[in-house]
């Protein structure tokens, strides 16, 4: 029995999951190596897609600083029926607006930039267990040159297979990818640790 | 020779058989990895392809639907002219010509659109299969990865370097985001 314990007491912690602090859960959620943030390279694309967790969410809204305990419940109360994800595209060795990656001309770029604001929305789901969930919200993040990166801030309603696997899905029209699967797994999902407020 | 020169030798003697050993682990390590793909077989069963080629068959079907309705419509005034006594009034042939004229630019159309479609979607599928094989030799360590063809490219690959089946199914949960 008294060897047993250590064993069991080892068990228990691991099935444990971690309390950090606000910047200790940011750097957690987005660091690759914990399966939040997927990547996949597709010829010269890299599609970056990070899960957000709604604590992750409201610390980026609010910042550390100005979260209390209250104004976080009633975040993730009003969080509590979707879940959240952003989809970053870059292309190789452009340092420029995506928009202008690979277009031949005027037309390319404005047809480009027209999916990416709008119709694009209707091109992408969430495979969840045997759901496939529409995109409710969409928006597209422009930065005119700034970051070489479009970035795509997206929402899903939350399904009841949320123990499952996570796959993003988009049916690119305008890059020549095709379809591209992005998956976060549902392990990983299992592991986020909790977040401790001031 | 004394006890000490005796331990000398033998410890100099050891030293010899790991570095030699270190070394040839290092040659062997160093030595390029190659294999080989069933580039077809690996091309067909790829999941990427048999969808798009279901999809490609159901816009290709949906078109022709049209199409056969078009025909349809100029079949039914053909048959209304046979029961005129085979001589349609100026309007109605009018009419049959606009229908023809439809068909046959539907037809051109749907046909141009569906190469089009098709050559888009191979683009597709070569662009993910190469970027996940890339991924795979890199993985892997690989220096080269050929693609036998039986088109006598490569003449003659050993069964052993055969990496066909590992690699359908790498490259079917690359694409599905699993690995």
């Amino acid at each position: 029995m008294i060897l047993l314990l250590p064993l069991l007491l080892l068990v228990r912690s691991c099935g444990e999951k971690q309390s950090l602090s606000p910047a200790d859960y940011v750097r957690w959620v987005e660091d690759e190596s914990n399966g939040l943030q997927v990547r996949k390279r597709i010829g010269a694309y890299e599609y970056t897609l990070q899960f957000r967790p709604h604590d992750y969410v409201a610390l980026k809204d609010h910042g550390p600083a100005g979260l209390s305990p209250a104004l976080m419940e009633e975040e993730k109360t009003a969080m509590a029926d979707m879940q959240y994800f952003t989809l970053r595209i870059a292309a190789e060795d452009h340092a420029d607006d995506l928009l202008k990656y690979d277009t031949g001309d005027d037309q390319d770029y404005f047809s480009r930039l027209e999916y990416f604001s709008a119709a694009m929305q209707n091109d992408l789901s969430l495979a969840e267990g045997k759901d496939t969930l529409p995109c409710l919200l969409f928006h597209y993040e422009r930065t005119y040159g700034i970051d070489p990166h479009s970035t795509f801030l997206l929402a899903f309603p939350k399904s009841k297979y949320a123990a499952s696997d996570k796959r993003l899905i988009w049916n690119d029209r305008v890059l020549g990818s095709g379809p591209v699967h992005l998956l976060i797994k549902a392990e990983n999902l299992n592991r986020i640790p909790h977040l401790t407020l001031q | 020779m004394d006890k000490r020169a005796r331990n000398f030798l033998i410890g100099a003697l050891i030293v010899i058989l790991a570095q030699g050993s270190f070394l040839m682990v290092w040659i062997l390590g160093s030595k390029s990895k190659t294999a080989y793909v069933r580039t077809e077989e690996v091309y067909n069963d790829f999941e990427l392809k048999k969808e798009l080629e279901k999809k490609l068959e159901s816009t290709r079907q949906t078109r022709q639907l049209l199409l056969d309705s078009l025909q349809y419509r100029m079949q039914l005034l053909t048959q209304r002219f046979q029961l005129q006594g085979g001589k349609p009034d100026e309007a109605a042939l009018a009419q049959y010509n606009l229908y023809r004229e439809d068909f046959f630019q539907k037809q051109k159309q749907f046909e141009e659109d569906n190469q089009a479609l098709a050559s888009q979607y191979t683009e597709q599928i070569w662009k993910q299969l190469n970027q996940y094989v890339k991924d795979y030799g890199s993985a892997q360590g690989y220096k080269y990865i050929f693609g036998a063809q039986g088109d006598g490219a490569l003449m003659y690959a050993d069964d052993a370097d055969n990496i066909t089946a590992e690699m359908k199914m790498y490259v079917n949960n690359r694409y599905k985001g699993k690995e």
